[in-house]
């Protein structure tokens, strides 16, 4: 373990962390930055952790409540929108029909 | 278009997404990001109004073409109702955005490329239909319109896809901005956003076919008693 440098204070440790482990190789001392890296990835999950979301909403389960007003509003377009699909298909039929018979009508007179 | 007026599941399959957006895109985890924080969200409403309209117009496009090859007047009816969906669309996106804009960037309207070439290509839009209105003999209305939609759409992809990229712009993916790269590649927004895109599409294309097929009795109409 003589080849690690101990001065800075996260080195220190780390030289802790690879006695303890009890493999003093060379090839541990390539994982020092990585694991340096590891320890900067769990301070920013932290930091990320403090960004403010809406988590208080999701814990007292009010968040339901917007989902379910948000749906009822949207199956009631969607219901809407059915309906005034029928209604134009029923005019489409009967203009179909009426057209159909004036042009029997007409044929007929042609006759 | 002439199959989607005759059938229905997809209409089901457009409840269906949306509904599994709403609950979804509330609901599941999003990244936790500094100055977006929840509107994070936004991205599977704001996000899929611009793609309905870019997948409307693209269609009210291919209407045209079909017009101009056929001068078919149902084609006409096609391409403008899509149009005026696709329209509506935008301006949803473009209000969208701005209320957006107003607590993540500070203003409702901050002169943003990404803003300003959005509204450009609204403003292209729109005179499309002053076009429309403002010629009263059918056929060259209909020639001019669908020439002009054409145009419209090929100055659309540049004012929307390119030009805000070559800029600095604060929009998500734009100017250097994180856009779908940081938040898109998130597997939790993926699970929502294209299905939200697909439901949103769906809802442009049932509305356009409504009012096609509304528009098409109309004009049978007049023909028969003009």
């Amino acid at each position: 373990m003589k080849t690690l440098n101990t001065n800075s204070r996260w080195e220190r440790r780390m030289s802790f962390l690879i006695r303890s482990m009890n493999i003093g190789s060379m090839r541990i001392r390539s994982l020092v930055p990585l694991m340096a890296l590891a320890m900067t990835f769990t301070n920013f999950s932290m930091a990320y952790a403090q960004i403010e979301m809406a988590d208080n909403l999701r814990s007292e389960g009010k968040i339901y409540i917007v989902i379910a007003i948000i749906l009822t509003i949207m199956i009631g377009f969607f219901w809407l929108l059915f309906r005034l699909d029928r209604k134009t298909k029923r005019i489409e039929k009967e203009f179909s029909t009426k057209e159909n018979s004036t042009k029997k009508v007409s044929t007929e007179k042609n006759r | 278009m002439g199959y989607l007026l005759k059938s229905n599941w997809w209409k089901w399959g457009c409840v269906v997404s949306l509904c599994y957006t709403v609950v979804g895109g509330l609901l599941l985890p999003v990244p936790r990001l500094p100055i977006l924080h929840e509107t994070i969200r936004v991205l599977h409403f704001h996000v899929p109004m611009w793609f309905g309209m870019i997948f409307l117009f693209t269609g009210s496009m291919v209407y045209a073409i079909k017009y101009l090859k056929t001068e078919e007047v149902t084609f006409d009816v096609y391409s403008h109702q899509l149009a005026s969906i696709g329209l509506t669309f935008g301006v949803l996106g473009i209000i969208t955005g701005m209320i957006w804009a107003r607590f993540a960037w500070g203003e409702f309207w901050s002169n943003d490329p990404k803003q300003n070439a959005a509204a450009v290509a609204l403003l292209i839009y729109l005179a499309y239909f002053v076009l429309r209105r403002s010629i009263a003999d059918e056929q060259p209305r209909n020639r001019l319109s669908a020439v002009y939609n054409i145009f419209a759409f090929f100055l659309m992809i540049p004012l929307l896809f390119i030009l805000p990229r070559m800029t600095d712009s604060l929009h998500p993916g734009n100017g250097g901005n994180p856009g779908f790269n940081a938040y898109d590649l998130d597997r939790d927004l993926r699970k929502v956003f294209y299905i939200a895109v697909i439901g949103w599409a769906l809802l442009g294309y049932w509305l356009a076919a409504l009012s096609s097929r509304i528009t098409l009795i109309k004009l049978r109409l007049e023909d028969e008693n003009p």
